[in-house]
């Protein structure tokens, strides 16, 4: 299943096509055009980057075929990073791309959740590396570059313990174990200060709980 | 989103008006998880809360930003209309990704205008917020803040 590649990823590939546009069509990106586009490396790295992450979730997915369900969203968001970048989306899940998948599949750990961590310390070092190789990048390629490397921040998320957002399959939900460090690791990158602790006051309930009008006011949240 | 960013990136520098984005649309994250945190489940408050509390800071430093770069950071509107009727926990989760995905759209176009420590702050907080909202809805997202644009 293919779900989500809507509207998100139309943006997105709109945007790596105006990137795209600079380098003027496609061709080898090699030596002399890099300085007429000096995001095609980036690009080309990011392309082959999220292949081969791709490539790994088709290696759990067949030594661990009850996990290919729940990985099947993460790689097709995967898939759309590819084409986002200007790569050649790599076959379906179990298909053309299986024959590769059994090169990397005696590398998976031999349990659910370890492969799951397998994957999930995959993911993040990737994120990790374009949240750096963005600083260097032209605008909408570092846009592209961050919004990326969020969506594996959050694939992190995912592929840790299940929790209650996730609560529709009915796996039990270790209690205590909400975090599984993607939170610290995407929060120490962030810099955004949570400097100041300076008097935060219990969550405002603005309604009152009192039901009836959950009516607006004036803006726009 | 609020009226006043708007109004105040009228005329700035690219940057500066993205930050002012940024600013407002934390600001009103703040006011949204205010509704938040008295509709969500019981289970959820400390989420709830942490979130909150996430935002009141990177609004704070969004408003350091803002004048670092010598403009006067938008203030918080006195109030905002909710994108749909918050009336159960159901509605407050959602209302919480929502939040997420709006700042993370702002962020991104912050990331895009910027170089330097403010665009990798932006990254950071595009990305903080892209894991918020996965973990409010469960589910992933392959562009987050791009949804919105254009």
């Amino acid at each position: 299943m293919i779900p989500k590649v809507t509207r998100r990823s139309a943006v997105a590939l709109a945007t790596a096509g105006l990137v795209a546009g600079c380098s003027g069509g496609g061709g080898t990106a090699s030596g002399a055009s890099k300085a007429a586009d000096p995001g095609a490396a980036v690009r080309a790295r990011a392309a082959r980057d999220s292949t081969a992450l791709a490539a790994r979730y088709d290696a759990v997915a067949a030594v661990h075929p009850a996990l290919a369900e729940r990985l099947a969203p993460l790689r097709a968001d995967t898939v759309s990073h590819v084409r986002a970048f200007g790569g050649k989306a790599p076959g379906t899940l179990g298909g053309g791309s299986a024959a590769k998948a059994t090169g990397l599949a005696s590398q998976v750990p031999d349990t659910k959740n370890k492969a799951l961590a397998w994957l999930a310390a995959a993911e993040k070092s990737l994120a990790d590396r374009r949240s750096a190789a963005l600083l260097d990048a032209p605008g909408d390629l570092a846009r592209l570059l961050a919004s990326v490397a969020a969506s594996g921040a959050g694939h992190v998320a995912l592929l840790g313990p299940r929790q209650d957002a996730a609560a529709n399959t009915g796996t039990g939900t270790p209690p205590g174990s909400t975090d599984d460090g993607t939170g610290a690791a995407a929060g120490t990158d962030g810099g955004t200060g949570t400097d100041d602790g300076a008097g935060t006051p219990a969550t405002p309930g603005t309604d009152t709980g009192t039901g009836g009008s959950t009516g607006s006011e004036d803006g726009g949240v | 989103m609020s009226t006043s960013s708007t109004a105040a990136a009228k005329g700035a520098t690219p940057v500066v008006a993205a930050a002012q984005a940024a600013l407002a649309a934390e600001h009103a994250a703040v006011y949204g998880y205010g509704v938040v945190g008295g509709r969500v489940a019981l289970a959820r408050q400390s989420e709830a809360q942490q979130a909150y509390d996430a935002h009141r800071a990177a609004r704070d430093a969004m408003a350091r930003t803002v004048a670092d770069l010598g403009a006067v950071p938008v203030a918080a509107d006195a109030g905002y209309a909710l994108p749909f009727p918050v009336k159960g926990p159901a509605d407050a989760v959602r209302l919480a990704a929502f939040l997420e995905e709006r700042v993370a759209g702002a962020y991104g176009d912050l990331v895009a205008a910027s170089i330097g420590g403010i665009r990798r702050d932006a990254a950071g907080a595009l990305r903080a917020a892209a894991v918020r909202a996965v973990r409010w809805s469960g589910e992933s997202v392959a562009f987050p803040g791009s949804a919105q644009k254009g």
